[in-house]
């Protein structure tokens, strides 16, 4: 196997020659804004992007689903730009505009011709302090996010399968609600609460602007300074460590809803990059997920779909890149003739071989092989760029974290994945979820 | 609006001088056993794409719903010197990526790679045994079959594909796109492993197979991947043309009850073939209508004014033959009904009145913005590539886009929605309580 271990090799050699056309250069305006900038400058476009500090993992209990609301109503007009003026300009401009909203962060973008750019950056500044936030419009736009909901969460049986499996995983960790919030927290928003809301946590030393694309670092600034240099800095709320409670056992839920397929869920509580004492067990974790689930020769689907046929669909997942502590998820679907039970006593087996057996070497440079190849894809997509960049911004981190990424993975251990294993994937840390259709046994 | 129609004039005037440089410069030739390959070199980074499409979709099924997907899906279950196990380590140990869809029209292989000689040689070889030497070993049969009953379940249980198939299957009674791309299960669980290597030898041949390739590679490699990648197919024959659709001749509504807090509506009709004539006046048209994001007619009627809806969208999906065109939305139970005269209403204003001289130049504004975007990095080049080659569009469509959008006037757009599209002949698909 010496042939993989020369890839590996060569692959290191190559990167460097293409870091230079990726360059980041950050900045900071004197009102606490970060602006970062990603060159890019293999087609004339680009993405703007403005992730603020607060998302679903803010909010306390009673008004859960206010940052998404609120997101919601940044497209329903401000002071200067009347109700749905600002989705037409940047329309008629030939960009493309939207937002999202997470646990911990909520964020807008814009992707557009790179001269369209100051369009953009205004647009942005004027919504960060001169929201209209009306009653009328609110009262339309909690429809639709009712309809959302019901898209998204409650005809979807998996979403809901998923939903009770978070909120058992996690207790006092806020992590606990969902991200568009519990149906009856969404009614009894008001206007008033969201321009709390708005006043509380939309502020320049709370943002950091991320710009991805054919630009100029220096002329970035410059933009970035005439639009949201006027804006004050403003005092934003301390939020509470609310660190969860030490888990007492597993915990296990069941959903009966009227669904067609069996679905199981598996997670164990663990660290994130944010909130790990050991550096190195973040990185540990992304590792033993792509062990099992990184690719179609992986462990779960050689041995779980293709070896012994139990399931016909199976993944493994773990987000790093979180404030607060994480999880670490098993999903699969049994095939037809098997059941639950027998997929979770096989996932359970699969842990064990990673508390047990340390990984080969072959399997191991073929599991970097994959994360070393995956983040070089990601570099052709400037929209993954950019959210690579906000997502370790928005949580306190810094963008450089994600550019010493492959080098913290090619350093994991054998032993170290042994270990995380060992600490983490114990039955106190696991919760399980099953979805059983309705009406079937 | 001033400000509108000088930015506009300024494009086009930008866009069309006689010198101007293709948008794409698209190397194009044809294998010696006969498969179409269009190429575009980027270098800025160390990966290729490689898009093989074969004209082998469901219109293909036949009197055996569902051998396509199944075939398609069954390409990396083995060859004649890998098992399924070989074959995925084979790409995971140099980091490349396969993947295997099916459509209504096409078939897919696509592969995406690094650069690098010492990975990129052992993919494409693996690559390579998939595309021409599958093996559709029973044991691999039996495990994929299990694979799509399970896919019929997962359909079943979501209304929104529960809506899909049912309007399909109104709109194309007796047609090649009338049954789901994924067959019905007792289809499935008729075929045999010699029905698939009989759809695979027919339809996976160099003259039905359409190559698109994008990433950092010199035009004689990709010459000579390309050889490598197809030069073992028999030459074979291009799949037939399909028929043409004929147009639905008065309204119908269909129910289907479903445990959902929302209803799911698909209301549509025949729409147009990807080489249609009036494609540029309708396409603008619709952009208007009920596609452009947040701001569409349908975008502020349903959703902005009345709250109906979260998601509301109309579309042309233009095909081989005449693909559908559709308005899709999902609304709770009780504003179904009001949402759905909402969405026909703007219809009927919508053909029977067009836009006005100021949202056309908008839309145009916006589009020829838009476009740009699109061929911004290689996943977007080689969708492009595989559009233009697979259906047979002219080789500058991409040169050629942008006058043909800016040509499109407000009489030609109106003549062009009034001729295709039947508001009073619509079929409507609800899917709910």
């Amino acid at each position: 196997m010496r042939f993989i271990t020369l890839c590996i090799l060569t692959l290191s050699l190559l990167t460097p020659a293409y870091a230079n056309m990726s360059k980041v250069t950050e900045f900071t305006l004197p009102n606490g804004l970060k602006i970062i900038v990603k060159e890019d400058h293999r087609a004339p476009v680009v993405i703007s992007e403005l992730w603020y500090k607060v998302g679903a993992s803010y909010e306390p209990d009673g008004i859960s689903g206010i940052s998404h609301a609120l997101e919601h109503m940044m497209f329903r007009g401000t002071k200067k730009y009347g109700p749905g003026v600002l989705k037409k300009i940047i329309a008629d401009n030939g960009g493309d505009i939207n937002a999202f909203t997470d646990y911990d962060c909520t964020g807008y973008y814009e992707l557009l011709d790179v001269a369209k750019l100051p369009l953009a950056l205004e647009l942005e500044a004027d919504r960060m302090h001169g929201l209209l936030l009306d009653t009328k419009a609110f009262s339309k736009e909690k429809q639709v996010i009712l309809e959302e909901l019901r898209m998204r969460v409650l005809d979807n049986p998996q979403a809901r399968t998923y939903e009770r499996f978070m909120a058992a995983a996690f207790i006092a960790n806020p992590y606990h609600r969902p991200v568009i919030g519990w149906p009856s927290d969404i009614e009894n928003l008001t206007a008033q609460d969201l321009r709390k809301w708005y006043e509380d946590w939309y502020a320049p030393n709370n943002a950091i602007l991320v710009v991805v694309g054919d630009v100029k670092p220096q002329h970035v600034y410059q933009l970035a300074q005439k639009y949201f240099a006027p804006l004050p800095e403003r005092a934003v709320p301390q939020l509470k460590p609310q660190p969860d409670l030490s888990p007492l056992g597993k915990r296990t839920v069941e959903v009966n809803v009227p669904a067609k397929l069996p679905w199981l869920l598996m997670g164990y509580n663990v660290p994130s990059l944010k909130s790990a004492k050991n550096e190195w067990e973040p990185y540990a974790l992304e590792m033993a997920a792509a062990i099992l689930d990184g690719s179609d020769s992986a462990r779960f689907t050689r041995d779980l779909v293709r070896g012994q046929q139990l399931a016909v669909q199976v993944g493994a997942s773990y987000d790093l890149y979180a404030r607060l502590d994480s999880l670490f998820v098993l999903d699969g679907t049994p095939a037809p003739g098997h059941n639950v039970q027998q997929l979770q006593t096989a996932f359970t087996k699969e842990i064990k071989v990673l508390q047990t057996t340390l990984i080969s070497k072959q399997e191991l440079e073929q599991v970097k092989a994959g994360f070393i190849a995956d983040k070089i894809y990601a570099k052709d997509s400037i929209a993954e760029e950019a959210s690579e960049i906000g997502s370790l911004e928005s949580i306190g981190l810094s963008w450089r974290i994600g550019e010493q990424y492959e080098e913290r993975i090619k350093a994991v251990t054998p032993a170290q994945i042994r270990k995380v294993a060992q600490k983490y994937f114990t039955p106190d840390h696991l919760t399980v979820a099953t979805l059983k259709p309705e009406g079937k046994s | 609006m001033r400000n509108t129609i000088y930015s506009l004039g300024f494009l086009i005037m930008i866009t069309t001088p006689a010198f101007a440089k293709p948008v794409l410069n698209i190397e194009h030739w044809t294998t010696a056993n006969g498969a179409r390959i269009l190429f575009v070199a980027t270098h800025q980074l160390p990966m290729i794409d490689i898009e093989v499409a074969f004209n082998a979709g469901s219109a293909r099924d036949a009197e055996y719903p569902g051998v396509a997907q199944f075939t398609n899906a069954m390409l990396e279950e083995g060859t004649k010197t890998l098992s399924a196990d070989q074959i995925a380590a084979n790409f995971a140990t140099v980091g490349a990526q396969f993947d295997a869809t099916a459509g209504r029209d096409m078939a897919v292989l696509h592969l995406r790679t690094l650069s690098d000689p010492k990975l990129l040689q052992p993919a494409l070889v693996n690559f390579a045994a998939v595309i021409t030497e599958p093996t559709f070993p029973e044991a691999g049969f039996k495990r994929v079959q299990k694979q799509i009953l399970s896919a019929f379940a997962a359909e079943k249980q979501h209304p929104s594909s529960v809506a899909k198939n049912a309007f399909f299957k109104a709109l194309y009674k007796g047609q090649p796109y009338e049954h789901p791309v994924l067959g019905t299960p007792k289809s499935v669980k008729s075929l045999t492993s010699a029905a698939l290597q009989q759809f695979y030898r027919k339809y996976y041949v160099a003259k039905n197979a359409n190559i698109s390739i994008v990433g950092d590679l010199s035009l004689a490699q990709a010459k000579k991947i390309a050889e490598k990648l197809v030069g073992k197919l028999a030459s074979g024959e291009a799949a037939a043309p399909l028929a043409a659709i004929p147009a639905v001749t008065k309204k119908q509504s269909k129910q289907i009850k479903f445990p959902a807090e929302q209803a799911n509506i698909i209301i549509g009709q025949v729409g147009v073939a990807r080489d249609n004539p009036d494609l540029f006046p309708l396409f603008v048209g619709n952009y208007i209508l009920g596609e452009s994001p947040l701001t569409s007619e349908l975008f502020q009627e349903v959703r902005n004014k009345r709250g109906y809806a979260y998601s509301v969208s109309s579309v042309f999906l233009p095909l081989q033959t005449q693909g559908p065109f559709v308005i899709v939305l999902q609304t709770r139970t009780d504003a179904a009904n009001k949402a759905i005269a909402v969405a026909k209403k703007t219809l009927v204003t919508f053909v029977e009145q067009g836009p006005s001289a100021q949202q056309l130049a908008a839309a145009k504004q916006s589009l020829l913005g838009h476009f740009p975007l699109g061929i911004a990095n290689n996943a977007q080049i080689l969708e492009q590539l595989n559009l233009i080659g697979f259906y047979k569009l002219p080789l500058d469509y991409l040169d050629t886009y942008r006058d043909k959008v800016s040509a499109v006037t407000l009489p030609q757009l109106k003549a062009a929605w009034q001729h295709y599209i039947q508001p009073d002949k619509m079929i409507t698909v609800i899917v709910g309580k």
